[in-house]
């Protein structure tokens, strides 16, 4: 049997044509969220070493 | 491969040539990113839209710069209605590279076909509209959103999934079962449509299988159409040989109007007087259909005059009718009071009532009812005034017997007797003149039985204390 508030959970709205250019925009900065992110982990880990040596 | 960390053109996969740097972690990456686009493409050529989207998804992931990739994925999400989202993965190809790209054309091509993009905005967006209408489980408003989507956007799968799932909500398992097959004739792997059609057909896997089969083989047959895939060359060359073969017709007419001035002159004079005769004698035709066209125009007002007339007249007899069907449910009205014995209300009814709307058995209803309304009103209004008479409210009991002496029309007994009532209230109140004349009407006109009450002796008493 269907759960219809679970099945309904995976209908979430579609991009419009009008956000396309925000879409990009905002994928553009997750990705460089995700650099970043990434960036601070490995100097963190870096300091880490650094502070037990 | 270009170098991700110059730019250059590399032939040595693991090491850059230009800069020298190490880039064999990047080769493989890439690797990866071109195998899943593989993949993803026959996935694609097969008609299997989910698995298609899935893998070119993980492509791009792995390697963003991935063109071909993006292109696929952009037909893939066309293909299924989506065409935010493929414009979207077009739009980001053709700025990666500008080179033989046809994402480019894509985006031209919608750019040229604004009402097909549009078409297919609307129908998001409607879509969106349908999601927030089936979250707060209104579905019957969902499904008529979502049937408008599927108009405008027939191969909108999101859509049509969420469709079959609305009238399965409403136990129209039928017409959810001919949208699922729809959703599985586009994409023969839709995860949602296939967990739908298990729900309602438990037993009908075999079906899926041979709607899966069927649609496999004849993806393979048919390649994934896309009307901008004309390329430019093919496009340029066409429109070369049409601008060739309309140079050379206008060559040869050329050609032949010069030999024609210069060998035939006195030919050219006859034409031209021969132009001018048809030039006259189209302006006289010109004016006789002028003329003609005026007085055809005049007989069209006279016969729009005549249609206007009765246009009017119909809308008078519709008017007319209007009100008498709201004369007579008045009189309905009226008639369910006095059922009731609410005789003000329906006395305030039959006064507002316009007699010349009733004829024939109306009318008589109308009267009958008028008569045993007013003489109940009228008797139920005397008792009021005699009481506030005997409690020597005369203000009051002026008023109440004014009205019914109004209603008493039809019975000359009450009648008499609210004048007497009115009389006594207007002597106390002043008004002697109009007592009197009150006194008087009762003493001479009062011939009903006098056992218990003799208004025709206390009138005269009335009158001699005056």
């Amino acid at each position: 049997m269907i759960d219809f508030r679970k099945e309904i959970l995976k209908y979430k709205p579609i991009l419009e044509v009008e956000e396309i250019e925000t879409s990009i925009n905002s994928d553009e900065i997750e990705d460089l969220i995700d650099v970043l992110k990434k960036f601070s982990d490995k100097s963190y880990n870096i300091n880490k070493v650094q502070g037990e040596i | 491969m270009i170098c991700p960390i110059c730019g250059s053109f590399s032939n040595n996969k693991n090491r850059c040539s230009e800069c020298g740097s190490d880039i064999s972690e990047f080769s493989k990456i890439y690797d990866i990113s071109d195998k899943l686009y593989n993949k993803g493409l026959s996935y694609a050529m097969a008609n299997d839209f989910t698995r298609a989207q899935e893998v070119l998804e993980k492509s791009i992931l792995f390697n963003k710069n991935n063109v071909n990739a993006r292109n696929v994925l952009g037909l893939v999400y066309y293909e299924t209605g989506m065409i935010s989202l493929s414009l979207k993965q077009w739009v980001i190809s053709s700025n990666i590279s500008k080179e033989n790209n046809p994402a480019i054309e894509y985006v031209e091509y919608f750019q040229r076909n604004s009402k097909e993009l549009q078409n297919m905005n609307e129908s998001l967006k409607i879509y969106n509209q349908s999601v927030r209408s089936a979250k707060q489980k209104s579905e019957d408003m969902a499904i008529i959103q979502l049937k408008k989507a599927v108009d405008l956007n027939p191969k909108f799968i999101l859509a049509l999934n969420l469709l079959s799932f609305c009238y399965m909500r409403e136990n129209d398992n039928e017409k959810a079962l001919d949208i699922i097959k729809k959703v599985l004739s586009i994409d023969a792997t839709n995860p949602q449509a296939l967990s739908y059609f298990k729900e309602l057909c438990p037993d009908g896997t075999r079906l899926v299988e041979s709607i899966k089969i069927v649609k496999t083989n004849k993806a393979y047959d048919e390649p994934v159409k896309f009307e901008p895939k004309i390329s430019r060359k093919v496009r340029d060359s066409r429109r070369s040989k049409i601008m060739e073969m309309i140079i050379f017709l206008a060559g040869c007419i050329c050609t032949a109007a010069a030999m024609f001035i210069l060998i035939f002159p006195g030919v050219a004079n006859e034409k031209q007087e021969e132009i001018d005769k048809i030039n006259s004698d189209m302006m006289i035709l010109q004016n006789k259909y002028e003329e003609e066209k005026a007085k055809n125009n005049e007989n069209n007002f006279e016969e729009v005059a005549k249609e206007n007339e009765s246009l009017r007249l119909e809308i008078a007899n519709y008017q007319k009718q209007t009100e008498i069907r709201s004369t007579e449910d008045q009189l309905i009205s009226a008639s369910a009071l006095s059922e009731k014995k609410s005789y003000s209300e329906a006395v305030a009814i039959i006064d507002t009532i316009n007699v010349n709307n009733l004829s024939g058995e109306k009318l008589d209803e109308y009267n009958q009812l008028k008569e045993k309304v007013y003489k109940e009103e009228s008797s139920n209004l005397l008792k009021e005034g005699t009481k506030l008479v005997t409690s020597k409210k005369y203000q009051e009991a002026k008023e109440i017997l004014d009205k019914a002496l109004l209603y008493a029309v039809y019975d000359e007994k009450t009648k008499l007797e609210v004048m007497y009532y009115l009389g006594k209230a207007l002597k106390e109140l002043g008004d002697t003149v109009k007592a009197k004349e009150y006194f008087s009407q009762v003493a001479e006109n009062y011939n009903f039985s006098q056992r218990r009450h003799n208004f025709k002796n206390w009138a005269k008493n009335e009158l001699n204390s005056l």
